[in-house]
């Protein structure tokens, strides 16, 4: 039985490759370098940026798909939509989005590629490894020139089911797999999550720290690392339905980012609020001093 | 650990009597913790009866009470070794009882979960069905240890253990585990509750012993 499903996976996984790597190696970004239909996109600072970035990446601003009240949530999908134009994304564009290696700028890269995913936008590729990487292999092919979009694009988002609100959560706590991205000591409780009152996780949820799925370089670990914790560890299958949540929707859009893209679960979804929501809710439910 | 004859001549050396009270102490640091509760299984295993760790080390003390520099001369006490063989298990003991008593980890969570490798042991991961329990988490900050409230939570809700219950502690190499241990005996009176001494170093370097990594487990009977 177990076998069989590490072997449909790994079908499911191939077909994938061969379309698009969810983890694009630097080696492979650079044979794809002439295809017109490529948007590399840098989501780090503008400051770092103008200091050297690979060779015609256009700058991405993260904070333009956040909600400007409330900046755990996206913006509107109209919002989203005019600035993705405005970085030249075509409905047939390919995006590979890479960052520096901060905490930071990493969790800004899943947020993008879950901004573009969650809009129905899948031909997308974090640069494994990150700029470190690139540098390393490629050092001749950086710019510290700033480029542009020639043309506006012509992307149109529809509509996913990916983001889950609170009220969704509630009502399938008990029929789904709920995966906390953050910290085990958050998780367990030892540890306070920043602007969050209560101290532990959401009943029911397992841990499974986001940064646990990369080496210590900043990249992915292989797949049969990754398929050991999903699949042998937290006894998931493909067609399961998972809910992530980090402390926002940062730390969450890495885990869910892995699940969804390079794993092929497709029933992933994510809590968007997150715990910044349900952990200042009053009476709010938590499991401390637990694993489960 | 050293052997009871051993044990028994180092206690003499420092005075302890049979009926002695022996209170245990580190100063500061956090390793210092570890080696007062190391001290005080290996009293304990030998059968001393009178055995406290002082809460909040020597620094709480010393912030309340008059300290002084002398070093005391010590008469010899005559403190007789009597060992328990109830306390330390060995790996056999380990192997044929996975699945079948809670057995908890020590260790920080990142060597038991298997990203990182504890100094001193190849392997990474944790013996199947172990859960983690992460000696420093029975702390607060300051050193001193959480409250009777918190333990529960942990101890008796958290890895379900109830006062009657077997379990055993492991860790690197004994260190870790003699805390919780400590906190479980001594603290909590789980009466039942056991080391095993070599622990991963002695694990986690063979080839024949089952482990697992990448999963947190929970323990059903």
């Amino acid at each position: 039985m177990f076998k069989m499903k590490f072997f449909l996976l790994s079908i499911i996984t191939f077909i994938h490759l061969v379309a698009f790597d969810a983890f694009i190696t630097p080696s492979k970004l650079k044979d794809s370098f002439e295809n017109k239909k490529l948007i590399i996109l840098d989501v780090t600072t503008k400051e770092i940026y103008k200091t050297g970035h690979i060779k015609n990446a256009i700058h991405a601003d993260i904070s333009l798909f956040r909600d400007i009240k409330e900046p755990s949530l996206l913006a509107p999908k109209e919002k989203i939509e005019q600035e993705l134009k405005k970085l030249g994304l075509n409905s047939d564009s390919l995006v590979v989005i890479y960052s520096r290696n901060s905490e930071q700028s990493i969790l800004s890269s899943s947020f993008l590629a879950l901004v573009l995913i969650q809009g129905g936008f899948e031909n997308i590729s974090i640069l494994n490894g990150g700029y470190m990487a690139w540098v390393f292999e490629n050092e001749f092919l950086v710019s510290s020139e700033p480029s542009y979009a020639q043309n506006d694009g012509n992307v149109t988002l529809t509509k996913t089911n990916i983001l889950v609100d609170l009220e969704y959560l509630k009502n399938n706590t008990s029929k789904i797999m709920l995966l906390d991205a953050r910290s085990p000591m958050e998780y367990f409780g030892v540890e306070k999550s920043k602007d969050i009152n209560a101290i532990g996780h959401i009943p029911h949820a397992k841990s499974s720290y986001y940064k646990d799925k990369f080496l210590k370089d900043n990249t992915l670990r292989e797949k049969e690392e990754l398929e050991q914790i999903y699949i042998e560890g937290h006894e998931l299958q493909p067609e399961d339905e998972i809910i992530v949540y980090g402390d926002t929707i940062y730390s969450a859009s890495m885990e869910w980012y892995i699940l969804y893209k390079h794993l092929n679960f497709k029933n992933a979804k994510l809590y968007e609020k997150s715990f910044i929501e349900w952990g200042n809710l009053d009476n709010a439910a938590v499991t401390r001093f637990k694993w489960e | 650990m050293k052997s009871s004859s051993e044990i028994e001549a180092i206690a003499r050396s420092l005075g302890i009597n049979n009926d002695s009270i022996v209170v245990i102490y580190g100063h500061g640091k956090k390793k210092e913790l570890l080696k007062s509760s190391y001290v005080a299984l290996s009293l304990i295993v030998n059968g001393a009866k009178n055995v406290s760790l002082l809460n909040g080390q020597y620094d709480d003390y010393a912030r309340e009470f008059k300290v002084e520099k002398e070093t005391p001369k010590v008469k010899k006490g005559n403190f007789t070794a009597v060992y328990n063989p109830d306390i330390l298990v060995d790996l056999e003991y380990v192997k044929s009882h996975i699945t079948k008593i809670p057995m908890l980890e020590a260790r920080s969570p990142e060597y038991y979960y298997g990203t990182e490798l504890s100094d001193g042991v190849q392997r990474a991961g944790h013996i199947p069905k172990a859960m983690s329990s992460f000696w420093k988490d029975k702390f607060n900050k300051d050193n001193t240890l959480r409250s009777k409230e918190d333990l529960d939570a942990i101890f008796m809700q958290g890895y379900a253990l109830q006062k009657e219950d077997e379990v055993i502690l492991y860790c690197t190499g004994g260190l870790e585990a003699s805390m919780n241990w400590y906190i479980l005996y001594q603290n909590m009176g789980l009466k039942h509750a056991k080391l095993y001494d070599a622990s991963m170093k002695e694990w986690g370097n063979r080839n024949d012993t089952p482990i697992t990594k990448f999963k947190w487990e929970t323990f059903t009977k």
